[in-house]
Order: C-alpha cells, then structure tokens, then sequence
C-alpha cells in the first residue's frame, strides 16, 4: 500500500495570523465605574467593607483566645495554690 | 479586594461563599470580573452588553453557588460556562434584531494603559475581528481564552470540557480555517 504523503501547512504563514492575533486580541480595561455598578446591581459589599470585617473577625478571634488563656493560666495558678495550701493545713 | 496570593485560599474561599457568605462572594468577584468582562466583551463586541452580561454572570453565580462542587473543573471554567451561555442566549436573541457592526463600536483601552488612552484600531485589525466573529462559538471562545485571557491548552480544556489534545487540534484547525478565509486579503 503506497504510503500517502502529507503535506505540512506553511508553518509560517501560521505564525503570521497568530502574531496578527496577539495584537488584536489583547485584554481591555473595563470602563470607569464598570466595578461600581456592577457591585450595587449583584449587591456585593465594598471591598473596604470586607476588610473591615475581616479585620474586626481577626481582632475577635484574637480577643477571645486572649480571654481565654488568661482564664486557663489564672485557673491553673488557683489550682496551684489551693493544692500547696491544703497540702500545708 | 485583592488579597496576596498567599493569604488567597480559593478552596476556602469558594467554601464560604457556597454558604451563603457575601463577603466571600466578593473576593471572587474581584478576582474574576474584569476576566469574565474581557470574554464577554469580545463575544459581543459591545461594552454595555458586555457589561449587563457580565453582571448577570455573577448574579447568576451568586444564585446558584451552592450547587457549584470542585470536580477537578476549576472555578473560573464554571463561571466562563455561565458567560458562554449567556452569550449564546444573547446572540439568539440579537439575531432576530439588526445587528451593529463591530467597528462602529468603542474601543476599550488595553489592560494596563491610562483609562484615558485612545486606542485607534487598525482596518486590518477590524477586519480580523469581523472574520473571528463569523466563527463558530467555540473557535472564537478558544481564541479568546487563548489570547485574551493567555490560559494554556489544558486550562482551555477544562472550560471547553475537551481534552488537551483535542484544543490544540481546534486551534490549529480555527487557524487553519482564518488563514483560509482572509486569503492575503487583510495582510
């Protein structure tokens, strides 16, 4: 069976249209004001609102834990004491 | 807002949202509406339209989040399925009312440049325009993702719901098919 032959496309007139393509096709801004709108029409908070609450969730996670090993450090200190005293009486 | 790629967990992120968290709604939005923007924008050839549509993108996103689940199809390849459809609802709808050439239309400065940049299209590079809009949706869509959004063969995969191999077989085919139709006419 005779093999049959291909022939290759001209690989450069290939590169041609794809450099052609790299120009016309480029990312484009979005007009002024487009994120604005769009988040008052999708209702999406304010980025600084986010940050804001990101910000207050951290201090509050902090806060607590802060809260918290206090009371366990002043507990154990407590416990400490109470063992020590009653051990001596 | 634009958290550092370190601080950015989208699989978090995408959790929380999927919960009905605005806030994390929000990040995603921010990481992805100027990429859905560009997509829409040269489907339709339209700022306004590309505008409305991307809007309704993720208004349609928001509403049905909870039904978005990580089968190894990334995020972004589920909000470009949104856009894709939206676009094929919009052309079936324009196509019954008369439609606006392309070059009678705005140009957006590039990404990048002064807001206030005036870009001035070359004939050559409206006809390319006029010629990838006649090609079937999924030719223009790769080219986009290709070009515009400089996404690799797998990642266009993914989107399409196509194999890698079988992208670059598109593409080099959609090239194929340009170079046959613009016939030294524009270059």
């Amino acid at each position: 069976m005779p093999r049959r032959k291909t022939i290759p496309p001209p690989a450069e007139n290939l590169s041609d249209i794809e450099a052609h393509l790299a120009v016309t096709l480029k990312p484009v801004a979005p007009p002024r004001g487009f994120s604005q709108r769009l988040r008052e029409r999708v209702r999406i908070p304010e980025p600084r609102l986010i940050a804001e609450r990101i910000a207050s969730w951290r201090f509050f996670f902090v806060a607590v834990g802060g809260v918290m090993s206090a009371m366990v450090l002043v507990i154990t200190v407590a416990r400490a004491l109470f063992h020590l005293v009653g051990r001596r009486s | 807002m634009d958290l550092p790629d370190s601080e950015y967990k989208e699989e978090d992120v995408l959790a929380r949202a999927s919960h009905g968290d605005k806030d994390a709604f929000g990040l995603l939005y921010e990481r992805y509406t100027e990429r859905i923007f560009n997509y829409v924008y040269y489907r339709t050839g339209n700022v306004h339209d590309a505008e409305d549509l991307t809007a309704r993108v993720f208004q349609r996103a928001m509403n049905h989040i909870h039904n978005y689940t990580d089968r190894g199809v990334p995020f972004s390849a589920w909000l470009y399925r949104i856009a894709h459809n939206l676009v094929a609802n919009w052309h079936r709808d324009r196509s019954r009312k008369q439609e606006i050439p392309i070059d009678d239309l705005p140009v957006l400065p590039a990404r990048g440049d002064h807001p206030e940049t005036t870009l001035v299209r070359t004939e050559e590079q409206d006809a390319l325009l006029r010629l990838i809009r006649r090609l079937p949706p999924e030719r223009q869509n790769l080219l986009i993702l290709k070009f515009v959004e400089n996404l690799s063969n797998a990642e266009i995969g993914q989107i399409m719901g196509r194999s890698e191999g079988a992208v670059k077989s598109l593409y080099h085919r959609t090239l194929l098919a340009l170079r046959d139709e613009i016939g030294g006419q524009i270059f």
